[in-house]
């Protein structure tokens, strides 16, 4: 039982990477099967992650070493609040986005490709989060970027093509970056590993700042931090609305999951404190909310509006990650799950719209909201939460997050933050209105009874929990997201142990 | 004593599970719809008002711990109960009001959904028992009331819910920032009396109460923040401009009181804490704000023409009182105070009743003609006449008459004023804001008389005579009830003040003597009777000369409107700002990237060129080598031929020697034959000397030899090493497939490079670890 407890890291990374081969040979003779198999493969991964749910809650770490490369360097899994946090989220909405898929991608070309890299990216994204060193990580990050490529570039077109090439030349830069960092720390540190008593690193030196900033550009560049999100816009839009979903919601996350361990693993909290390199993070995450929130009210492709978003939420993250104190970082891993959902919420509701409609740009979505009620009251809470408007978890987050800028003693980041809220007003907020009350392009009148055409259920469904979920993990009053990230928070501040 | 009860959740609940069943109903039956509205709204009422109980002992609470992490709270004081009743009533009547007047109109399922969830949001408000609650009911609000102001959904609609929404979002964004100020600082939220924690904290009031006025300002219409109102009501359906101006604007103003009356003060107002004389100078401010707002209002609503629009810039106006009492409460503080807190408080109650009339009746006539502005729409009086009675017992209620119910507040807020002045010290200017008090009075007994005029007075236009002039009763029993309503104040302004304005004072650090003198007031005197008279006075005067002066048509030019000579430049600058200066940033940082590749490729094709130069530097060396080594063949054959002439000249001078030997063999033997000729005798000695001769001939001849022996092995010498050095040259030359460069390309150097790297690495690593 207890070889069982430690084994299941390593099943739920192998397991999506077998079935990923099943679906590969099933898929050439019955598309059913393959649906049926993907949707299947991701439940089962969502359920073993909870399965670690009891013994992660009690305090555990399970931690298991498949083999050693060199000495000093093994692939290795371990488990901890934290990565249970975020693969029981990426999980999750995998599974959501694998059952959207099906009714979604139905119209689309090159399934028979889309399926089997959906579920190795689920592998890969799971092998990031329990990796037990940084090289482990570093092999499964690279997997995970290189492989996603072939999501952004489904659609094949010229467009799509490009920002993949973009994607690719980023990624390649980010990763490079990445092994330098982990070069250096195995040089600094003899190790690689995560389950270190103490931190790596423990002497500030040119090198070892040489590595923070390999590690900030490696995985900054997964973040979509300023100034290394420009293949964020271009690739998130052009990508099938399931994987931008994917992209938006879970992927950007790894970066931010990457500077959380290096920053409490690699270099402790103290040192962190000490040499203030984080405010490097800060300005780059204030420069990265702004630049974000204020590019989105100019775009008028809805995905792309989103994209850029996202790239002003994941600078809350990192601003979260940057204060260094109990409750920012509560704020940061908790919105964490919020911009996992919001997003989600948003990217597959605009796929619905666009399915349905084949409507990608904002100017014509006037009067959406009355031929597709139920998506676009789902996208409505998700852009709510997203403006921060209470009792959504949006706002929630932003005020854990602020009240722990209070705490740091920088009311400027507060205001940061409010002000980026505001600019989120400004671009959700015509979506919503010009969908609900505008006039409809075209020959539609406006008082006439507008038929109602909505997605298929099976679409329906993931939307309606992603929304329902914005809802209750603001208002409930103990929720698993907030309580998991408290106890990460915490753990996290302990030193990771 | 605090009460435990579930009647605050349950105020707020009702309604919004309500709104749910009401938006479902209108599916089976538009009657079943309203009644169950009204119902609801009914419901709420009967428990809001039964919190009276509660809060006449104490406050009524109840805490759902942890709700959003923070705990929602809720806490029934008699402030909140008044507010609470003042909303609820004001519902109740509107959606009676509303079931007629939103007949004809579209998406009426939505409007009742959205009418009843405002209504709960806005209890919610005045129901919350701290800060966090307070601004969860305030944003949801604003989001909900904007339905409502949108309802018609014409463009103007839209534009007016645009400014009034995202006017709404920024102000609840300031309203957080101040939270959370407050909340650092001093860990608490609740709506205490708290001014020494704060302080203590080292927070500056200077910096929080200014964001906490402009969030609850928007809200309530303070200038210069009021843009949005004008908009939103002309554009509005009636029913909601009443509950807007009776409700949501008081909504602000109880935001306002809770933190300038409550937050801000002392919990013990006998030791004035360090740094407290500042919130005195805060409250002379709003005090100027609130002049400013009543001064402004009451003059731009001179120049309009729609009805709604003069209605809804005389709600700016009359916030713009009860914004200044709320100011001299401040300004005051715990001594006097209590004059300003009455004065606001009696004022909302009433300002709510008599704009909410106002508003239905302007809605009534706007059923009738489907118009309101008074260019077209004159000479109702005839037609209309109870409306025009019920127009006239408002406007004898908000000009302040005795007799109205406008009257007994606007006596108080004159007194709160005159005190201002009188107990302010050293604010002198506090004189000329009593004078503007004064004005601003008088300004709004004349755009009132311009609007009576308009509408009821007059020619009627043909176009409306044939109009069907049917009021609706149940129309006329709500505007019968807030008429008799404004009598029944007027006429007994002592019952309101003494039961439901000073009670309201509970809980607030003022002192208990400042209600007590105002609960003996009597408003019959000379000393409260002179200011009406003063006004009217004034506004004949005015009234004439602006009649006069056509001022009344009077069209003001844009730029002198603040939304268009502030809020738009401003707003536009911002978002120019934040578009122009972000897109560009962006694309300046694309373009990087985008730079940075060609320069790469640049770089690439360079190396490219260099390569091949390189290339071309070997295969030119290679040519020079080859040109060197056929040079130093040449060379070599040069030396081979020195050499070989050498030992030709060696030869020759082997052969010199031996002709020389010859010769001298000859000279010898000629020599033997002139010494045989000589001497005969010495045959013997001769042949012994020719012996000698010969022998040294022979010698002669061996040395030769030998000689001729070292001359050829010298020339063997020389011809070999002549062929050593032959084949040197020959083989280092060599031939061009051996040493081709060309095959070590850049890419091979550059894995060299790196494999060395690699190694370096390796070593480094089993070297040191």
């Amino acid at each position: 039982m207890q070889f069982l407890g430690s084994f299941l890291p390593v099943w739920i990374v192998m397991f999506p990477m077998v079935m990923t081969v099943v679906i590969y040979y099933v898929e050439q003779r019955s598309e059913k099967m393959r649906n049926a198999l993907a949707v299947a493969t991701s439940v089962v991964t969502f359920l073993s992650v909870l399965a670690l749910y009891p013994g992660v809650m009690a305090g555990k770490i399970i931690e298991f070493e498949l083999f050693q490369i060199l000495p000093n360097l093994a692939v290795s899994f371990r488990v901890d609040i934290l990565s249970f946090s975020l693969a029981l989220l990426s999980s999750f909405i995998w599974m959501l986005v694998a059952i959207y898929s099906i009714d979604y991608m139905c119209k689309e070309h090159g399934c028979n490709r889309y399926y089997p890299v959906l579920i190795i990216t689920l592998a890969s994204c799971m092998g990031i989060f329990m990796a037990g060193d940084l090289f482990t990580l570093f092999v499964f990050f690279e997997m995970m970027s290189l492989i996603s490529y072939v999501l952004v570039v489904h659609e094949e077109t010229i467009e799509a093509l490009r920002a993949g090439y973009k994607y690719l030349i980023m990624t390649i830069i980010g990763g490079l970056a990445l092994f330098f960092g982990i070069i250096i720390t195995f040089e600094l540190g003899g190790s690689v590993s995560l389950s270190n008593p103490v931190p790596l690193i423990s002497e500030p030196s040119t090198l070892a700042f040489f590595a923070f900033i390999s590690f900030l550009i490696g995985f900054g560049m997964k973040a979509g931090m300023f100034p290394l999100h420009v293949w964020l816009p271009d690739a998130h839009p052009v990508a099938p609305s399931p994987a931008s979903a994917l992209l938006s919601g879970i992927m950007l996350k790894t970066g931010a999951y990457g500077l959380l361990r290096v920053i409490f693993h690699v270099y402790g909290i103290e040192f962190m404190q000490e040499t203030g390199w984080t405010v490097i993070l800060a300005v780059v995450a204030v420069i990265t909310i702004l630049l974000g929130s204020a590019v989105a009210i100019t775009q008028d492709n809805l995905k792309r509006r989103l994209a850029y978003s996202s790239v002003g939420q994941m600078g809350y993250i990192l601003l979260g990650i940057s204060i260094l104190n109990e409750r920012a970082l509560m704020g940061n891993i908790f919105h964490i799950f919020s911009h996992a959902f919001m997003k989600s919420t948003l990217f597959l509701a605009a796929g619905a719209i666009i399915l349905k409609t084949g409507k990608k740009n904002i100017k014509d979505l006037g009067g959406i909201g009355r031929q597709m009620p139920f998506t676009m009251f789902a996208f409505t809470l998700a852009a709510l939460s997203m403006i921060g408007i209470p009792p959504f978890n949006g706002f929630l987050s932003k005020w854990t997050l602020s009240l722990g800028a209070m705490d740091a003693g920088v009311p400027f980041y507060v205001l940061i933050l409010l002000i980026s809220s505001l600019l989120n007003g400004l671009y959700y907020l015509p979506i919503i209105i010009a969908a609900f009350f505008g006039e409809e392009q075209g020959e539609g009148h406006k008082h006439e009874f507008v038929k109602i055409n909505e997605a298929p259920y099976k679409m329906l469904i993931p939307i309606a929990i992603l929304a329902v979920s914005c809802l209750l993990f603001g208002l409930l009053p103990s929720n698993l997201p907030f309580d998991l990230s408290r106890v990460a928070a915490e753990y996290l501040l302990r030193g990771g142990f | 004593m605090i009460f435990t009860s579930f009647l605050p959740v349950a105020a707020i609940l009702v309604p919004w599970l309500g709104a749910l069943a009401v938006f479902l109903a209108g599916y089976l039956s538009e009657k079943l719809r309203n009644l169950l509205a009204v119902l609801v709204a009914l419901a709420t009422c009967g428990i809001v008002l039964s919190l009276y109980p509660y809060v006449q002992a104490g406050t009524a609470v109840y805490r759902f711990a942890d709700l959003m992490s923070f705990g929602l709270y809720f806490r029934v004081d008699f402030l909140s109960f008044v507010f609470a009743a003042l909303f609820s009533l004001s519902w109740l009547f509107a959606t009676i009001y509303a079931t007629v007047y939103m007949k004809k109109e579209h998406a009426q399922n939505r409007f009742y959904l959205f009418l009843l969830l405002t209504f709960a949001h806005c209890l919610g408000v005045v129901l919350a028992g701290d800060l966090f609650s307070l601004f969860l009911f305030f944003e949801l609000m604003t989001f909900s009331s904007y339905v409502l102001v949108i309802h018609r959904q014409t463009p103007g609609a839209i534009r007016a819910g645009n400014i009034a929404i995202y006017m709404g979002v920024a102000g609840g964004l300031a309203l957080l920032m101040g939270i959370f100020i407050i909340f650092a600082g001093v860990g608490s939220l609740d709506l205490v009396p708290m001014l020494e924690r704060i302080l203590a904290a080292g927070i500056n009031p200077l910096l929080v109460i200014p964001l906490f006025m402009v969030g609850f300002g928007i809200k309530m219409g303070m200038a210069p923040l009021h843009i949005w109102m004008p908009r939103a009501y002309e554009e509005g359906p009636s029913p909601i401009n009443a509950i807007s101006s009776a409700a949501m604007l008081k909504a602000g103003a109880y935001g306002m009181i809770r933190i300038m009356g409550m937050v801000f003060t002392p919990a013990n107002p006998s030791v004035m804490p360090a740094g407290a004389e500042v919130i005195k100078h805060i409250g002379l401010a709003v005090i100027w704000f609130g002049i400013f707002t009543m001064v402004m209002g009451a003059a731009l609503a001179i120049l309009q023409h729609n009805a709604k629009r003069i209605l809804a810039y005389s709600s700016v106006s009359q916030m713009g009182y009860i914004l200044m009492c709320i100011g001299v409460a401040a300004f005051l503080g715990f001594e006097k105070g209590a004059i300003g807190f009455s004065g606001a408080m009696y004022h909302i109650i009433n300002h709510s009743v008599f704009k909410a009339a106002l508003f239905m009746v302007v809605g009534a006539v706007y059923l009738i003609t489907l118009d309101v502005d008074i260019s077209r729409v004159r000479g109702m009086m005839k037609k209309l006449p109870f409306l025009a009675i019920v127009f006239l017992i408002s406007y004898v209620a908000i000009a302040g008459v005795p007799g109205g119910s406008g009257y007994a507040s606007k006596a108080i807020m004159h007194r709160a004023i005159v005190y201002a002045y009188k107990y302010g010290g050293e604010f002198t200017s506090l004189w000329v804001a009593e004078k503007f008090y004064v004005l601003a009075s008088a300004m709004t007994v004349v755009y009132f008389a311009k609007l009576f005029a308009g509408m009821f007075l007059g020619k009627m236009r043909k176009e409306h005579v044939s109009l069907n002039f049917r009021v609706s009763p149940l129309i006329k029993a709500i505007l019968f009830l807030y008429s008799a309503t404004i009598l029944a104040v007027g006429f007994f302004p002592n019952f309101v003040l003494n039961r439901i304005v000073i009670p309201a004072g509970a809980g607030f650090s003022f002192d208990a003597y400042g209600f007590k003198a105002l609960k003996e007031i009597n408003f019959f005197l000379w000393y409260d009777l002179q200011e009406p008279l003063l006004v009217f006075a004034l506004a004949a005067v005015m009234y004439l000369v602006l009649d006069h002066k056509r001022i009344f048509d009077w069209k003001a030019p844009e730029w002198l409107s603040i939304e268009y000579s502030f809020f738009l430049p401003t707003a536009r600058f911002f978002f120019r700002t934040c578009c122009n200066f972000g897109t560009a940033f962006d694309t300046a940082i694309n373009r990087t990237y985008l730079q940075s590749g060609k320069i790469a490729t640049e770089m690439c094709k360079y190396i490219t060129v260099f390569d091949s130069s390189v290339n071309k530097v070997y295969e030119s060396s290679g040519g020079a080598a080859r040109r060197l080594a056929e040079q130093a063949e040449k060379f070599d054959g040069v030396i081979n031929e020195a050499y070989e002439k050498s030992g030709g000249v060696a030869r020759k001078i082997a052969d010199g020697a031996e002709q020389f030997d010859g010769v001298i063999n000859e000279a010898y033997e000629k020599s033997g034959g002139v010494a045989r000729m000589i001497a005969d005798g010495a045959e013997q000695f001769d042949g012994v000397i020719n012996e000698a001769y010969e022998k040294s001939g022979q010698m002669a001849r061996q040395l030769a030899d030998k000689t001729a022996e070292l001359d050829s092995s010298l020339g063997e010498v020389y011809e070999q090493s002549g062929e050593h050095s032959r084949s040197l040259w020959e083989r280092m030359r060599g031939s061009q497939s051996d040493w081709n460069i060309k095959n070590l390309n850049f890419d091979s150097l550059l894995i060299a490079l790196t494999l060395g790297l690699f190694l370096i690495i390796l070593l480094y690593y089993t070297r040191f670890n």
